[in-house]
């Protein structure tokens, strides 16, 4: 985290690597993606889209604690993803095919996970 | 259990929350009330199977497949999963719902996914396995 995020509308989160609490997770992005006037598919593609990078993280047993990161802008949510410690969260091929067709998804290799989902023209 | 969040203040700068327990071992107050956010899934007996409701992921999953197993080790092979109810499914929900469908298969039987929500009709369309698992709408 850089200074000038913090001034920013970002939320960082640190979960321990834990299923229940993707539920939690699922919350806060909803809400961030409801302030920004989302419509329904959209709030559900991103709740998706966070929920599967987090249980993929939850589902490696060497890491205890995930970092996330959802920084909102105008018409977009952009999330970052990774272990607390270090190594990027192993995505299946499922997963993969679930996120690239709910979110724009960065395959970057920079040991982080990064997507973005953004509004769509609709009525919220 | 530690949870840390940072979200944005009313003034531009950013506020950090450490939630801990506020005695060893002992379950904070504030994270108490979290416990009302998780996850939900009720499983209900049905004419042919369960009737669902609630959310179905990583940490819920296992509940459906605990039943779904209980159901087919009792002979009965036909088996409808009514998820009209259902609000969110994740790939672990869908794995379970894969699974359950080739078991049944194998014994000349069949899983049939009742009404899913939009949501949930999603999730089976960008997965690729419309073609593979039956769907029907609801009776």
């Amino acid at each position: 985290m850089t200074a000038d995020r913090e001034t920013d509308e970002a939320v960082h989160i640190v979960l321990p690597a834990r299923t229940e609490l993707a539920a939690t997770l699922r919350v806060i992005a909803l809400s961030l993606g409801a302030d920004l006037g989302f419509t329904v598919d959209d709030l559900d593609d991103l709740r998706l889209a966070v929920n599967e990078v987090f249980i993929a993280a939850a589902s490696d047993a060497s890491h205890d604690r995930v970092a996330i990161s959802l920084r909102p802008d105008d018409s977009a949510i952009e999330v970052t993803a990774r272990f607390e410690s270090e190594g990027s969260i192993p995505l299946d091929d499922l997963a993969l095919t679930i996120l690239r067709s709910v979110v724009e998804l960065d395959e970057s290799d920079d040991g982080l996970t990064r997507f973005s989902k953004r509004a769509s023209r609709g009525t919220p | 259990m530690t949870l840390v969040v940072s979200v944005p203040a009313g003034d531009g700068s950013a506020t950090t929350v450490t939630l801990a327990p506020a005695v060893p071992d002992g379950r904070p107050t504030s994270l108490a009330g979290m416990a009302d956010i998780g996850t939900q899934l009720d499983i209900a007996d049905g004419d042919r199977g369960f009737v669902l409701a609630g959310e179905i992921d990583a940490h819920t999953a296992p509940m459906l497949e605990k039943s779904l197993a209980e159901r087919l080790s009792s002979g009965s092979v036909h088996t409808d999963l009514d998820l009209r109810g259902v609000t969110f499914m994740d790939s672990s929900g869908l794995r379970v719902v894969v699974a359950a469908t080739e078991a049944l298969r194998a014994v000349d039987g069949d899983l049939t996914l009742v009404a899913p929500t939009s949501s949930v009709a999603k999730l089976i369309e960008v997965s690729g396995l419309s073609d593979h698992l039956s769907i029907a709408s609801a009776g």
